[in-house]
């Protein structure tokens, strides 16, 4: 029982943070390798304003939302619009070395040491028993609430509002789009925007649960292959993929080797690229235009 | 792109060399380098005889992911795992047989070409980022079982390598390790320089190039994909080897995915696809770090804030290798050949070098034809709703797409622009509608005026804007959108309500099919729904002038015929102006009033159209037989580039 | 293409020039009052700044920077001055390689010291012993600082494989109330596993059953599934010995699963801070340093000097590398001026330093024995009652043998 509530609260951690990389690679065709830096960044930012406002976790929240997609935005202008053009591994090894940036600005920032969120903003993490053997804390059920809730916003988004739609057929033919005399740029910037503010959603989670450190952006890392497991271009492939890549590696953690809990998911990954490398819903027509 | 600018920077240093008086004053400064190299070990401290060696064993590397990423075009993500491999393959082979080096240094660069083998297969059906990707995962999987081998072995603080011994010589001084070092460097930089003189080097270049083209050339893709991956990874793990040797110790911590992206960075930095770049890369990449620790140590920093001196050396590099992606995409190499440049022009011995553009010098064709005055250079421009003069469209700089096209579109006209496959028209269209910048082609000369305005450098979505509008050729449509939904996202920019509702209605008289399908996806429409659902699209955002490319692409002939009568009604109703690109040039001279020919980018033929429908040389000689018997697969090949 | 190999050579000799000039000691900060003059002993430092475990180990580095900039101060030792040369390796083996190197060989340190993981050690110790220059492990002390010791390897930090093991199952089976179940969690390295082997051997000898032990990826940040096992296992007890958010992290995670069963884990310097903010009762830390909680006369000091010279960290971490500092001021002052490499180490090997209370007793190297004569380990827990930190159990000493 634990085993599968395990398996569950990891997989809505990596759906969240799978979402973003979706809508990241969706709207620019980059994929964003610096996803787990943001991630982190945007907890250390909601730090920073938890240290402002103590105990406002209502206020906090919000407020790191809006300037971690205000940063998604920011970033797409300045660092993937000039890449626009050039090899798409390039804008790719941008995001590598905005990662890198990160991840030596927090530590100048916010110094090496362990934070914890959830006394800042006043947060205790209760322990739910939900069957003999099977407990789950309050903040692992705000997980799964909020990935599923914020998949289901998803939907909606992409189907019943015109920036949705557009962003759908900027996913499939920006230049068209263009033609149509629509600023793409425009809304792949909002892409990232979401994209970042989802990682943004996922950090304060997963640091408040858990502590708030430089080595957190590894599960960034780590949510990359259910992206891909699911289809890069596929937000509901990434829900079952996140499922499957959790259940692998608590698998491999609790049954086989504690020490492949980093290469389970990219274990997973192989076999996918092997097997069906476009992903679980994604198209083969997506191989191509990689 | 990145090849020819490599070409350029050959020819460019080439030829100043010879703008030097004489080789004489070069060879002094080879011995000079060469005295400098022999003497290094004698004149510098320990600590910079390390960082020298360590450079010399991060260049071997840095040639090594060049082959790959520069010239191969295949992105891997999985060095550090292979320079992992080489070591690990030393260590064990030690701890478990206490081999020789002149064994174990073989079979690591053996083990590496196996492993270079194994992740290279994935890249017959994987491309770009899905290969990056999947050599990532290689990443994690050597780590792991790099890590099991130490625990299980009880080997705390890594396997411990003993001096290497070859003979009676032991190599343990770290001046000798200097000169072992820049030799094997110097090997490798020797074998790379041959190895793109071989065919498969010339192949690679090929291949990351263009994909398609070198296949349609005939370069057996899968092949030379795969020897790029053995040929690179055996010479990592060669140097992954020669590390553990220099180190004394392999552990699996040193190979952390900040190695690979270290070594991405050296190829970057010092400029994809160019020997001297990897090496120069690998210095920079190597030495900044201990730069770093100068510039703070020399700024009085409180010791306390020592404890921030990684992060700084850690932001820098991000930011260095962030901007020269950004900036100097060519690297320090670019860098120095530009630097260099501009110092040549102030030495009084120097001759600019000027790269002869390509392409033939001459002016545009004279146009004898003037029957209709509208369409000649003899009115006014503001005539004109459209005008190309002189346009001259360039792929890579190099092949001329449209060379010194001049054509006009009267307001109210319908003007065809004809030819064959490969003619130069869909390009013009391009050029016109402002999507080449967004490819690898780019106006070189020749303005486009549209109402008067210039509308070169205009980005699409402007030009949409500000009235010409292109319905695509292909991909005209958004597939997993339902047609009602392809029509909201149109944003309605008619300046009266009048006007909008007659566009509606329009839309609604003219293509009645849209109105049944509306809740379906546009994917599952048929060829001839489509085009109407495109057309549709394009005039909703009330276009004065229409472009259409090749409308009549995959349909059948009653439609085509009946889809060009509908522009022309459309012309009249809604006093659209309509210029036609295409290849079935008797369905488009029907209706067109005016018509241009161009045969491989520049114009050959125009005259009225019906003149030109009765010219039975035009027919044979520009329209019909060359294009009807290219086989498909030669058109999709084409249409691909 | 010669053009450029000859060009890219002249740039790097020039870069590795510009980098040869990097031997100017940075200056001392600080008004003097009565400063000392003149040649200073120069000590280096490799420390894990950055990187995973840095809370651990960057402490370290800042107390022995602060003690001796007040001992600089108050006329250093031996009428010279100390000068801490440090270099980061953020836990890295590779970076750790080239510190030592540099250290070592390039600035000619007498005494090498390293705070960092123990990964790291195997290369650093290559180095010392190519160059005969000892070194002072204030990180978690190896194997070869025991009697019979390797003779440039000293260890004065409060931790070390074996003992440590020792003193927690004496005080498991001493403070529990039923029978133990007992499970080991710790971070997968060689020198926990050592640890975990003697503690799994003694606890069977003291009637103690070790229902699981949890060896974590060292870069493991959710440690749900971890705390999953060990209370599947049925453990009633857990002893945890990592560096420290591999201990509070399986604890946090066994408390989100609603256990409930005692907690022992070794109270690195974070100890003070988290277990006053987690205020759990069940919660002990086992201790080779006092923890602040005490107030000793000693820890006054440290706080009055970690307030002078502003530390970037907490003056609760800060023990550990007080006595770190304690011990090399008496090395220093033992070996005399002007104390190269070969004074320092037979300083070191027959040393016996006062801690002023931060241990349970002096601490003492002998020609064979680099780690101490007697271990002393004190236990804390929280005590929600008192609404403070309280002593569990005093100071215990272990007398340390050499192994057969």
């Amino acid at each position: 029982m634990q085993f599968w509530i395990n398996v569950v609260v990891l997989a809505s951690t990596y759906a969240l943070l799978a979402a973003g990389y979706v809508l990241i690679y969706r709207a620019s065709r980059v994929l964003n390798l610096a996803h787990g830096e943001l991630m982190m960044l945007a907890a250390y930012l909601a730090f920073s304003i938890a240290t402002v406002l103590p105990k406002q976790s209502l206020a906090v929240i919000p407020l790191t939302l809006l300037l971690a997609a205000l940063i998604g935005v920011g970033i797409y202008y300045l660092f993937i619009r000039p890449m626009a053009g050039r090899p798409l591994f390039s804008a790719v090894l941008v995001t590598v070395a905005m990662g890198i940036v990160i991840q030596g600005l927090v530590v100048l920032v916010w110094t090496p040491r362990v934070q914890y969120l959830a006394v800042l903003l006043d947060i205790v993490n209760q322990s739910h028993q939900l069957a003999p053997g099977g407990a789950i804390s309050t903040l692992d059920i705000a997980s799964i609430v909020v990935a599923l809730a914020l998949f289901a916003a998803l939907a909606a988004f992409f189907r019943y509002t015109r920036i949705g739609l557009l962003m759908r057929a900027a996913a499939e033919n920006p230049l068209l789009l263009a033609q149509r005399g629509i600023d793409f740029h425009r809304l792949y910037a909002i892409a990232w925007g979401l994209a970042i503010g989802t990682a943004a959603v996922a950090g304060v989670l997963y640091t408040t649960t858990n502590r708030l450190e430089g080595t957190v952006a590894l599960i960034g890392l780590k949510a990359f292959p259910v992206a891909l497991v699911g289809g890069l271009g596929s937000l509901a492939g990434a829900l079952p993929a996140a499922l499957l890549v959790a259940l692998a590696e608590v698998t491999a953690i609790q049954y086989v080797d504690p020490l492949l809990s980093n290469v389970a998911p990219f274990v997973v990954l192989l076999a996918a690229l092997l097997l069906r490398p476009w992903g679980l819903f994604g198209t083969p027509e997506e191989l191509e235009r990689v | 792109m990145a090849m020819d600018r490599h070409k350029k920077i050959g020819q460019k240093a080439h030829a100043s060399s010879q703008a030097w008086p004489g080789l004489r004053r070069q060879g002094i400064l080879q011995w000079l380098a060469l005295a400098l190299l022999l003497a290094f070990p004698f004149i510098v401290n320990p600590f910079l005889l390390d960082l020298a060696n360590l450079i010399a064993l991060a260049s071997i590397g840095a040639l090594a992911l060049n082959i790959l990423i520069g010239w191969a075009g295949l992105i891997s993500l999985g060095h550090a795992a292979l320079l992992g491999a080489g070591a690990f393959t030393v260590g064990i082979m030690i701890e478990e047989f206490g081999a020789p080096i002149w064994i174990t240094v073989p079979a690591a660069a053996g083990m590496g070409a196996a492993i270079g083998f194994v992740v290279g297969l994935p890249s017959v059906r994987l491309k770009g980022l899905y290969l990056a990707v999947s050599t990532l995962a290689l990443h994690f999987i050597v780590v792991f079982l790099g890590g099991e081998y130490q625990t299980h072995h009880n080997l705390s603080t890594g396997i411990v390598i003993p001096d290497p011994a070859l003979g009676p010589f032991v190599l343990s001084d770290r001046r000798a390790w200097f000169y072992v070092l820049v030799l094997a460097a110097a090997a490798a930089t020797v074998f790379s320089v041959n190895l793109l003189r071989t065919r498969t080097g010339r192949a690679w270049l090929a291949l990351r190039d263009r994909d398609i083209a070198a296949s349609a050339i005939g370069v057996n893709l899968t092949a030379y994909k795969l020897a790029a991956f053995v040929v690179s990874a055996a010479m990592t793990s060669f140097a992954g080897a020669l590390t553990a040797y220099y180190q004394h110790f392999v552990a699996v911590e040193a190979f952390s995915f900040f190695l690979t992206i270290q070594y991405v960075a050296m190829v970057l930095v010092g400029g994809p696809g160019s020997i001297a770049g990897a090496i120069v890369g690998a210095a920079f990449v190597i030495a900044l770090p201990q730069g770093v620790n100068l510039a703070i140590s020399s700024l009085s920093v409180p010791p306390q804030l020592k404890i921030y001196t990684f992060a700084v050396n850690y932001a820098l590099f991000g930011l260095l290798m962030g901007g020269f992606l950004l900036f100097e995409p060519g690297g320090l190499v670019r860098l120095a050949v530009r630097l260099w440049g501009r110092l040549e022009a102030l030495l009084p011995t120097a001759t600019a070098v000027e790269l002869r553009r390509p392409g033939r010098a001459q002016g545009p064709l004279q146009l004898k034809d003037d029957a209709m005055a509208a369409f000649t250079t003899a009115s006014s421009t503001t005539d004109c709703l459209l005008d190309v003069a002189g346009l001259t469209v360039s792929y890579s700089g190099l092949a001329l797409a449209v060379d010194h096209l001049s054509i006009r579109v009267p307001a109210g006209s319908i003007v065809a622009l004809l030819g064959a496959n490969g003619a130069g028209k869909t390009t013009t269209l391009r050029a016109i509608s402002g999507f080449l910048p967004t490819e690898t082609a780019r106006i070189t000369s020749g303005t486009i005026r549209f109402d008067g305005q210039l509308l070169d450098g205009l980005a699409p979505d402007r030009i949409a804007r500000s009235g010409a509008v292109l319905v695509p050729e292909r991909d005209k449509i958004f597939a997993t959108l339902t047609v009602e939904q392809n029509l909201s996202i149109v944003p309605t920019s008619a300046p009266s309500g009048n006007r909008r509702a007659a566009l509606r209605e329009a839309i609604a008289t003219y293509f009645p099919i849209l109105q049944e399908r509306q809740r379906q996806l546009a994917g599952y429409l048929s060829g001839g729904e489509r085009q109407q659902l495109a057309m549709a699209s394009a005039l909703l955002r009330d276009p004065r002038l229409l472009l259409v490319d090749e409308l009549s692409l995959g349909l059948a002939p009653a439609l085509v015929q009946e889809l060009m009568r509908l522009l022309e009604v459309l012309r009249r109703e809604l006093a659209l102006t309509i210029l036609l690109v295409e290849q079935n040039a008797a369905a488009a001279l029907n209706i067109a009033d005016y018509a241009y020919i161009l045969s491989t980018g520049r114009l050959v033929k125009q005259g009225p159209a019906k003149e030109l429908l009765a010219d039975a040389a035009v027919q044979e000689l520009y329209l019909g037989v060359s294009a009807s018997r290219r086989s498909y697969r030669q058109t999709a090949v084409e249409q691909r580039q | 293409m010669r053009r450029f190999l000859l060009v890219g050579l002249v740039i790097l000799s020039l870069m590795l020039s510009a980098v040869g000039c990097q031997t100017t000691p940075a200056p001392q900060t600080g008004a003097p009052t009565k400063p000392a003059q003149g040649e200073p002993y120069r000590i280096g430092v490799t420390a894990a700044l950055t990187g995973p475990f840095a809370d651990t180990y960057a402490p370290v580095y800042e107390a022995i920077n602060v003690y001796f900039q007040q001992l600089n101060e108050q006329g250093g030792i031996n009428g010279h001055p100390v000068q801490i040369l440090v270099e980061d390796d953020a836990a890295d083996a590779t970076k750790a390689t080239s510190n030592a190197t540099k250290l070592v060989q390039q600035e000619k340190v007498a005494l090498l010291t390293a705070a960092t993981l123990s990964a790291t050690y195997g290369s650093i110790m290559n180095i010392s012993r190519s160059a005969g220059t000892p070194v002072l492990i204030a990180s978690v002390c190896p194997t070869q600082a025991y009697p019979p010791a390797d003779p440039l390897v000293f260890c004065p930090a409060s931790f070390g494989a074996l003992y440590d093991g020792t003193a927690a199952i004496r005080f498991i089976k001493e403070t529990a109330k039923e029978p133990v179940k007992l499970a080991l969690v710790g971070i997968e390295s060689p020198i926990v596993r050592t640890n975990f082997d003697h503690v799994t051997k003694i606890a069977s000898e003291s009637g103690i059953q070790v229902v699981t032990r949890q060896l974590m990826p060292p870069t493991a940040t959710d440690f749900t599934p971890f705390a999953t096992q060990v209370q599947q296992a049925g453990a009633n007890w857990v002893f945890a010995w990592s560096p420290w958010s591999s201990q509070i992290g399986p604890f946090d995670a066994l408390q989100k699963l609603g256990w409930k069963g005692d907690y022992l884990l070794w109270a690195h310097q974070p100890a003070d801070e988290e277990l006053s903010r987690r205020k759990v009762d069940a919660l002990y830390a086992i201790a080779g340093n006092a923890l602040f909680a005490e107030e000793l006369p000693v820890h006054k000091q440290i706080r009055a000097a970690a307030q002078k010279y502003k530390t970037s960290y907490p003056v609760e971490y800060m023990a550990e590398g007080w006595v770190t500092a304690q011990v090399l001021e008496q090395t220093l002052r033992n070996a005399g001026w002007p104390g190269g490499a070969k004074a320092m180490q037979a300083a070191l090997a027959k040393l016996s330093v006062d801690t002023q209370g931060l241990r349970g007793g002096p601490l003492v190297f002998t020609a064979d024995n680099h780690f101490r004569t007697k271990a002393w380990y004190k236990f804390y827990r929280w005590n929600s009652q008192q609404n403070k930190i309280v002593t569990a159990r005093d100071w215990v000493g272990i007398d340390v043998v050499p192994s057969k």
